[in-house]
């Protein structure tokens, strides 16, 4: 062949060089395909109509709360499926795994694009319900710092969703399916589960389910109030957020291990 | 034929083998089972680098499965596949070594050519001018920001050759390659993979039907139901040899005369008024109809007993209901 040969380079598969490398084709994956925005918009128009209702009375950080840790934690977990379920549904798994031999590699920088996004998709929510208070005339600068606290803790939280959703569509690998399970399970069953538990007057413990330790941990970021009315028990912000730490590191590495066992046909 | 002992250093068998750089590609008892379904049973055969070889079989005979383990994507169910040397899952840099063109529906329809190619070239650690190159290498730079959901198979199969080119690998697989291209194309990819196994490379290229590479391959591996039935080059393939002879020339009636004279006699006259000379090949067809001063305007020789002696080793998918083929065609 005429072009010059290229230098096989001496960083192996797991150096930071390596992952950069990865996370930047994820980006490029990512960024030249609808998806990331598709899914943002919805979150961010919630958002902001979220801040212009709720914003009447009540504290910001309040709503704050009800805006990202709703529609925000939905889209960014759909995020995180769609990232990792499109490289089945377009066939590009085979390309991807292709390169990348090694196969937690790719999870891993999936992984990390994903909260980044995530972390990302907080910050836009989080502006445009402030913009929504702001809209309806309420002073946001007296509680700013109640208000930052909150989207700093949904930044981590959404970016813990989309990485449960990387770990989950890797898992599962059918778009379809992925996407419907989590949303049927954010939607429907946490929600049912809540109502039930409260009947039988169980209900603190529903803070320990996945949607509800996300939720409670930025609860207790505003300040302990009930979040939505659901939690009686306000555990710190941050035990919560270590529960559904755990819950997105198990089915991340459920998902990785599903991955490495499979097939590509 | 067998599995190549590599002369490498000493057994160590405290650590794993280390890859090496020749581009063989070892494949060593390989089975595979899917579910029910046994593809591929105790294969084993060697891809030496500076050659083309051809894999083939008929569909549903393994020939994916087995390319498909090749690159890891496949788990073995027992046997290995090594590149290098080693597994494809422990090579450093795998599309550095290798690259592959499975299938030609490995896209997100609405990515460009371009963004599809930077994506990988970035995830395999080369600079962003690979991707330039290589639209350029397969002719698809005037595409290359149209969304590949448009594209036609062939740029499809192009699109997927230049991805497998990114990382200027030392191995090139490609798995029924020439479906979808047009003439043009199918002829660009044999003077392609020539020259790049003439640069010392590997090529293995699996097609189903013999006549697609038979012009290109310096070796041919045969498998059916899953089992090697051949290795070797093409005039080794076991089975009768045979060629037709297909000419114009100044005097049918003398030239079959001659013919005949030298044991020719199955000469097959055409309503065109040109002869298929069978048996014979077209040298010494030509020597004849030069004694018999019999001018030749217009001659091709055609070998027609290689698919059918390739069909002859295998056995199909599909079993129709008919008896198995005999000799009933004969010298006809």
């Amino acid at each position: 062949m005429s072009a010059p040969a290229l230098e096989i380079p001496q960083y192996g598969p797991w150096s930071a060089r390596a992952l950069r490398d990865r996370v930047r084709a994820e980006s490029r994956k990512t960024f030249s395909t609808a998806a990331w925005w598709a899914l943002l918009l919805p979150a961010a128009l919630c958002s902001l109509a979220i801040g212009a209702i709720s914003a009447k009375d009540g504290r910001l950080a309040h709503s704050q709360a009800i805006a990202l840790g709703s529609f925000g934690v939905i889209f960014a977990a759909l995020f995180g499926v769609v990232c990792a379920t499109a490289e089945y549904r377009h066939h590009t798994v085979t390309t991807s795994y292709l390169g990348a031999a090694n196969r937690p590699t790719l999870t891993v920088a999936k992984l990390v694009f994903a909260a980044l996004v995530g972390g990302g998709y907080a910050l836009v929510c989080a502006a445009l319900s402030i913009l929504g208070m702001v809209l309806r005339g309420r002073h946001v600068a007296a509680e700013l710092p109640s208000v930052l606290l909150v989207t700093a803790g949904a930044v981590l939280v959404l970016a813990l969703w989309a990485v449960l959703g990387v770990g989950f569509g890797t898992w599962v690998g059918n778009q379809v399916f992925g996407v419907l399970v989590i949303l049927l399970y954010l939607l429907l069953v946490e929600p049912i589960l809540a109502v039930l538990a409260k009947l039988a007057d169980l209900h603190s413990y529903i803070t320990y389910l996945p949607s509800g330790s996300s939720l409670a941990a930025l609860d207790g970021l505003t300040g302990g109030e009930q979040f939505g009315g659901r939690f009686g028990i306000a555990s710190p912000w941050w035990l919560m957020l270590l529960v559904f730490a755990g819950y997105t590191a198990v089915i991340t590495l459920v998902g990785t291990g599903a991955a490495q066992r499979r097939d590509i046909t | 034929m067998s599995v190549t002992e590599q002369p490498s250093a000493p057994p160590d068998t405290s650590r794993p083998p280390r890859e090496r750089d020749d581009g063989r590609v070892e494949i060593r008892n390989l089975s595979k089972r899917f579910r029910s379904v046994e593809a591929v049973r105790n294969l084993s055969f060697t891809v030496e680098p500076g050659q083309v070889t051809g894999f083939l079989g008929p569909n549903g005979a393994g020939k994916t499965t087995t390319l498909r383990a090749a690159l890891g994507l496949v788990r073995p169910t027992s046997g290995e596949v090594t590149v290098n040397g080693v597994p494809y899952a422990r090579l450093v840099h795998p599309a550095r070594v290798v690259g592959a063109v499975l299938d030609s529906n490995g896209f997100h329809r609405s990515r460009n050519a371009r963004a599809h190619l930077r994506a990988y070239a970035a995830a395999i650690g080369v600079p962003d001018s690979r991707v330039d190159e290589v639209l350029a290498l397969v002719g698809l730079t005037g595409a290359a920001r149209r969304k590949v959901g448009g594209f036609s198979l062939g740029m499809k199969q192009r699109l997927a050759l230049a991805t497998a080119l990114l990382g200027d690998p030392r191995v090139l697989i490609l798995d029924e390659p020439g479906s979808g291209l047009d003439p043009e194309g199918v002829a660009w990819l044999r003077g392609f993979m020539r020259s790049f196994a003439a640069s010392g490379r590997t090529v293995l290229v699996s097609s189903h039907q013999l006549a697609e590479i038979a012009q290109t391959v310096d070796q041919i591996v045969i498998i059916s139901r899953g089992t090697r039935v051949f290795q070797g080059t093409l005039d080794e393939l076991p089975g009768e040899r045979r060629e037709r002879v297909q000419l114009r020339c100044s005097d049918p009636g003398r030239l079959v005369t001659a013919l005949a004279g030298h044991g020719i006699s199955n000469v097959q006259p055409l309503p065109d008024g040109s002869l298929n000379v069978f048996g014979a090949p077209s040298t010494m067809v030509g020597e004849i109809a030069l004694g018999a001063s019999v001018a030749v305007f217009a001659m091709a020789g055609q070998r027609f007993d290689l698919e059918e002696r390739f069909l002859a080793l295998t056995v199909g998918e599909y079993q129709p209901g008919q008896p198995a083929p005999t000799e009933k065609e004969g010298d006809r």
